[in-house]
This record gives structure tokens, C-alpha cells and sequence, in this order.
């Protein structure tokens, strides 16, 4: 899968869980910026992901994912070491 | 669909919905089961149930159920695996009475469970089990025991609210493995995944529908490879499979008796086929492999208009709506055509291999579900048979009243009959059309309001020369006696015995009850639904006079001296 693509589904997962529209997600995201971004919603947020992308998420991983940059980070490697 | 897509398409049926009716649901738990609330409410509100599911703290089944007493619907996840801080580790090294103490002690606990919960319309409890964690098939655990023993005490000893719920079927279906995440489950005791919720909301929706009277009423089905193997346009009477003695005759062998235990529960079967009607009816009464027959049948449409058209045309002769029908089909441009034109009707298709047709059908069967099945449920398919019959004894007298006194009706009124009180209580949850305030109550409400001396509940039934209608109305009068006021606090009647004038009859023996009782008036109350337009102007025709109306409601006030009785000579009345 391209970087882009990978970037462009990671987003829409974050954006369907988050309710946030995808426009308006960046690098820099994090729980500071996105008030719906709060514990509950992380853990959909990993479970989802898990299931999109068909991986698991460490628990050490999943405390990394402070803002989108890193949870497509995490993304990636996950899914390059499958 | 994955769970990111159900979580934003839930928000969105939210926003919807949001000035639709709201029904509270409550979760208790034991276990973290964060991940069911987006789950079952997406799954609820997609059939048209504006469901607000909140999640009970974690462990505090006992604590949370005394504050959740008035939900609609309450789940039940008590894990065996997790109780008293993981019991089932060390159960395998207790003896009996050890065994038995804690049997004791869930027991006592179950009570107190079952009392805090008896007002809530639907418990769902799911069976306890550890076959999550147990894989020995050589000998039985301690645990097993336990949990047979609870699973037990609870059938014999919980209230008739509360539908024990077997969640062993899911794990059986889709392997342990993938509902039962060991990660979650140590890290957050959460242990169920996400495809095991989104198969436990789809099974346990339908009860919850079921109780708001939004559950699937009639099967209609195609005939070709649907109920048999083969056309039988092109391959005749002779070539048509569906007898045990073939591979392919033995699966539609299978499929006609799933569908015919479905009619024994009460559920109204129909066939909607491109095909002569009287071959058709050949196949019914000839065909020797048929177990399907005419009679089972309540209505059926053979012919070669579109199939929309005719499903139409068969709700409106059942007098149900379009998303009571469960439609089965093998063809996919049937399926999309009715996907497409009738949304409401549940479609199901035909798998290409045939051999998955009969699971399919399994799958399915909890569509029909219904909490309690009464003598009602079990004869409605042999009524909506004798409806066709009126059709068409219908036809053949010229004017209504002519047809309605060659009907022979007889009618039968009593009031605070406990032995009715769980159809009466079905029919307030099932009957949206016929309804003047769509009040719902369950089987101990309408007990409580029997007993009550402040409150009559009167029943209706009847009967014509083809059959028995059974009981087919209710009212509920509120007796004011300070005030020599009733209050008609529900009148209902069920949309099959409509058209005969009998409601007229009905409610002016309940008003002369009242009469008779010495109250000097009687008041009554409209209030509109989606459904229950046709009954806008029923006090109106009464003589009751308006006293108020706001926003859709109207009340209503009648001086019982001024009352003049509705009668029809047609009508035999037994109080």
C-alpha cells in the first residue's frame, strides 16, 4: 500500500471514530486539539484500527499514539512487519 | 461493516432521530463491554428504534440495577469467568459444597437482580458459560456445573420480563477465536470483540423490536428454488424437487419444515411467485413431497405483475405494514427490485449454494422472535387463512351490511380477567393503527391495573361463522370516584377484526359501563402517531365533545346522560 493511501484510510478511520471531518485532521492532531478525542474514544480508536488494517496494537503502541502523525506511524510499521 | 463506519453512521441516524420517541437501554455488566453501546444502538435506531444505550459501571450489576429500574430494555452481561475476582480459576480445585455455597450466594444475588429489574419492559440475561475458556470435551468442570445449576434456577424462578439470552450460539458460530480477544480480556477485562457484538446485537434486537411491536409478522415467499428445486414453468408438476431422497430435494425438504415450525409459532405465511396460480395451487394440494399446503397459506400472488406491486397488495390485504414482511427470493433481480422499491421489507436471498439455504433460514429465525407465545400467536396463521376466505364471501353479497349480517358476528366483553392479561398486554405493545393513545404496558402492569379497584380492563372478542378472532381488543378505564369521572385511559382494537363496525359496539359497552357504574361523565384522549390517523375523528362519531386540543392531542368529554349507544343489528353482544 502507497504512504498516501495508507495516510488517506488512516485518517478516515480517525475521522468516522472521532466525528471530526478528515479536512480537518493533521499531523499535529491530538486529544488537545480534538475535545472528542478522550480515553473511550482512543480505545475505539486502536480497536478500529486493528480492524481495518487487520493487526495488533501493543499496548506500549497504543500509549505512543498521542497525536495522528504517530498513529499512522505505528500504522505503517505495523503493517510492514505483518 | 466496520466498526469506525457503524460509530459515524450511528452519529448520524442520532441527529435523525433526535425528535423521535427515545428508548433507554441500559447495560450491566461485569465485564467492559464499552464497545456494545455504539453496537446496539446503531443496530436498534437502522430499524427505526431511537435506542440510547448506556453502559452500567463496571462490576456493579447489583448496584446499577436498582437505578435502571424504568429502562425499556436491560442486557445482562454477568461473566462467569470474572465473578468474585475471577472465580473460575480457582474453581476447578473446590469440592461440592464449596460448589454449592457459591451457588447459594449467586442465587441470592439473582434475587435481588430480579426484583430491582421488574418494572423494565425486556431483561435480556445472557446464560452463564464458561465455554469461552473451557476446551476439555473428556469430562464435565465444576464451573460447568455452577453454571448449569444458575442457568437452571434462572429459567425456573425469573420473572416473565427477563429472556434468557445463549450466547454459546454466537461462540459455536463464529469460533471462540474470534469473539473472545485474551488480550482485551487481561488488559481491560474486555473480552468480547467486535464481530461478537455485532452478532449479539443483530440476535438480540429482534425481542426488543418484538415488545415495541415492530417485529416481523409474515413470511412471503417466491416458489421456484425457493420452496422446491427446479421451475416449474418449464421442468412441470413431475420435475420439481423437494423430496429427502435428493441431495438438492432434501436441503428445500429442510427449508419447508424451518418454515413451517415458523407458521406453528404464528407467523403468517404467503407466496408471491412468477407463475399460473393453478399450477401453483397443484403443487400445494398434489405434489406429495409438499409439506407446505394450502392451508398454511394466508394469502398468495401468483402472477406476472412486478413483485413490489404484489407485496404491496398482500400487506394491504394482511393489514400490516410493508416492514412486518420478511421476503425470500432466489433470484437477485428479485432482491434488488424489492431492496430498491419496498426498503421496509427484509429481504432475504437464496444462496447460490444451495446448501447454505437452510443456515440462512436458522439465521434468521430470531427475526420472528416473540417473548411469549400465547394461544393467539399459535392460531394467527389460521386466521389471516379464514381472512382470504371473508374476502371472498365478500364478493358475493352486494351491500357491506348484507355481508356483515351473513357473517353471523358475535362478540364477547369482560373486564379484570387476569387469565388475559398477557395478550392484553401483547396487543398494547403490537397495535399502532387501531390505537387511541398507543400506550404500552407489560403483562405485571396490566395485572397491577386488573387488580386495582380504581381501574377496569376490559377485553373484546369475536367470533363469525369462519372462526374464532379471539381476544382482539382492549380498553383500560381509570375510575375517578371523587370526581364521578372515568378516563378511557387505552382503547385499542386489532386491525383484523376491523370494517365490521365492532369498535363502535365495543366502546359504547364500555361508556355504559361506566354509566352504569354511576359516573356521570367520561373523558378520552386522542393522541396522533405515524400509524393511528384512521382513528382521528373515533370519539368525534361517538358524541364526544371536544375540550381541548394541543400539539396533535385532543381530549375529549362526554355527560353520560347525553349518551346514545352505537348498535347494530348484525352484532350479537355477550357481556
Amino acid at each position: 500500500m502507497n504512504p498516501e493511501s495508507l495516510r488517506h484510510q488512516v485518517l478516515r478511520v480517525m475521522s468516522n471514530v472521532l466525528g471530526v471531518s478528515v479536512h480537518d485532521i493533521d499531523d499535529n492532531s491530538s486529544n488537545d486539539t480534538i475535545t472528542s478525542w478522550d480515553s473511550v474514544r482512543h480505545i475505539d480508536l486502536v480497536m478500529s484500527l486493528e480492524e481495518e488494517f487487520d493487526i495488533e496494537i501493543e499496548t506500549e503502541q497504543m500509549l505512543d499514539m498521542m497525536n495522528a502523525k504517530l498513529v499512522i506511524l505505528i500504522v505503517e510499521e505495523l503493517l510492514y512487519s505483518k | 461493516m466496520k466498526y469506525h463506519e457503524i460509530i459515524q453512521a450511528n452519529r448520524e441516524l442520532a441527529q435523525k432521530q433526535e425528535s423521535a420517541p427515545r428508548y433507554s437501554v441500559s447495560v450491566l455488566a461485569n465485564i467492559a463491554v464499552a464497545q456494545l453501546r455504539e453496537i446496539l444502538e446503531y443496530t436498534l435506531r437502522r430499524q427505526g428504534v431511537n435506542a440510547v444505550v448506556e453502559v452500567g459501571g463496571f462490576d456493579n450489576i447489583i448496584q446499577d440495577s436498582e437505578k435502571v429500574a424504568d429502562a425499556d430494555l436491560t442486557v445482562v452481561f454477568w461473566e462467569f469467568a470474572y465473578i468474585a475476582g475471577g472465580l473460575y480459576d480457582n474453581s476447578r480445585r473446590l469440592n461440592r459444597s464449596q460448589a454449592e455455597s457459591i451457588e447459594e450466594s449467586l442465587r441470592s444475588d439473582l434475587s435481588i437482580l430480579f426484583r430491582n429489574l421488574r418494572s423494565s419492559s425486556l431483561v435480556l440475561f445472557n446464560k452463564f458459560s464458561v465455554r469461552a475458556f473451557n476446551y476439555q470435551i473428556l469430562s464435565t468442570e465444576t464451573a460447568e456445573e455452577i453454571c448449569l445449576e444458575l442457568n437452571r434456577h434462572i429459567g425456573e424462578n425469573a420473572p416473565r420480563n427477563l429472556t434468557l439470552v445463549n450466547t454459546e450460539k454466537i461462540l459455536a458460530d463464529l469460533s471462540v477465536g474470534r469473539c473472545v480477544d485474551a488480550r482485551y480480556a487481561y488488559k481491560a477485562k474486555s473480552p468480547y470483540t467486535l464481530p461478537f457484538y455485532n452478532a449479539y446485537a443483530a440476535h438480540i434486537a429482534p425481542a426488543f423490536l418484538a415488545i415495541l411491536g415492530k417485529m416481523k409478522k409474515a413470511l412471503i415467499l417466491d416458489c421456484d428454488n425457493t420452496l422446491w428445486k427446479g421451475t416449474l414453468g418449464e421442468d412441470g408438476l413431475e420435475g420439481i424437487e423437494m423430496s429427502g431422497d435428493t441431495p438438492d430435494g432434501s436441503v428445500f425438504k429442510t427449508a419447508q419444515n424451518l418454515i413451517l415450525d415458523l407458521h406453528s409459532q404464528g407467523v403468517v405465511l404467503g407466496l408471491c411467485t412468477k407463475n399460473e396460480a393453478r399450477d401453483i395451487r397443484e403443487v400445494l394440494s398434489t405434489h406429495p413431497d409438499m409439506q407446505l399446503k394450502m392451508d398454511h397459506i394466508a394469502t398468495y400472488r401468483a402472477n406476472w405483475s412486478d413483485k413490489a406491486s404484489n407485496l404491496i397488495e398482500i400487506a394491504h390485504e394482511l393489514n400490516i405494514g410493508l416492514d412486518s414482511i420478511v421476503y425470500v427470493d432466489d433470484s437477485s433481480f428479485e432482491i434488488n427490485y424489492i431492496t430498491d422499491a419496498l426498503p421496509a421489507v427484509t429481504v432475504l436471498q437464496v444462496p447460490e449454494n444451495i446448501f447454505r439455504y437452510p443456515q440462512l433460514l436458522r439465521d434468521n429465525l430470531d427475526l420472528f422472535f416473540s417473548p411469549a407465545l400465547t394461544e393467539e400467536d399459535r392460531h394467527r396463521g389460521a386466521r389471516y387463512k379464514s381472512v382470504s376466505m371473508r374476502r371472498a364471501e365478500e364478493k358475493r353479497h352486494s351491500s357491506i351490511d348484507e355481508y356483515l349480517a351473513a357473517l353471523k358476528l358475535k362478540a364477547g366483553i369482560g373486564f379484570d380477567d387476569r387469565r388475559n392479561a398477557l395478550r392484553i398486554s401483547q396487543l398494547t405493545q403490537r397495535t399502532n393503527q387501531f390505537n387511541l393513545t398507543t400506550r404500552r404496558y407489560t403483562e405485571s402492569e396490566i395485572c397491577e391495573l386488573i387488580d386495582d379497584k380504581f381501574h377496569r380492563v376490559f377485553d373484546f372478542r369475536l367470533c363469525d361463522k369462519f372462526g374464532d378472532y379471539g381476544l382482539t381488543g382492549v380498553a383500560i378505564l381509570e375510575i375517578e370516584p371523587g370526581k364521578e369521572l372515568a378516563v378511557i385511559d387505552t382503547f385499542l382494537m386489532s386491525c383484523r377484526i376491523l370494517g365490521r363496525n365492532v369498535e363502535w359496539v365495543f366502546c359504547s359497552n364500555v361508556v355504559a359501563h361506566a354509566k352504569e357504574m354511576g359516573l356521570t361523565a367520561i373523558s378520552a384522549q386522542y393522541i396522533p402517531t405515524e400509524k393511528n390517523a384512521q382513528v382521528q375523528s373515533f370519539y368525534d362519531h361517538l358524541g364526544f365533545a371536544v375540550v381541548r386540543t394541543d400539539e396533535g392531542s385532543t381530549s375529549y368529554r362526554l355527560q353520560l346522560s347525553d349518551f346514545v349507544p352505537k348498535r347494530f343489528d348484525y352484532i350479537e353482544v355477550d357481556e
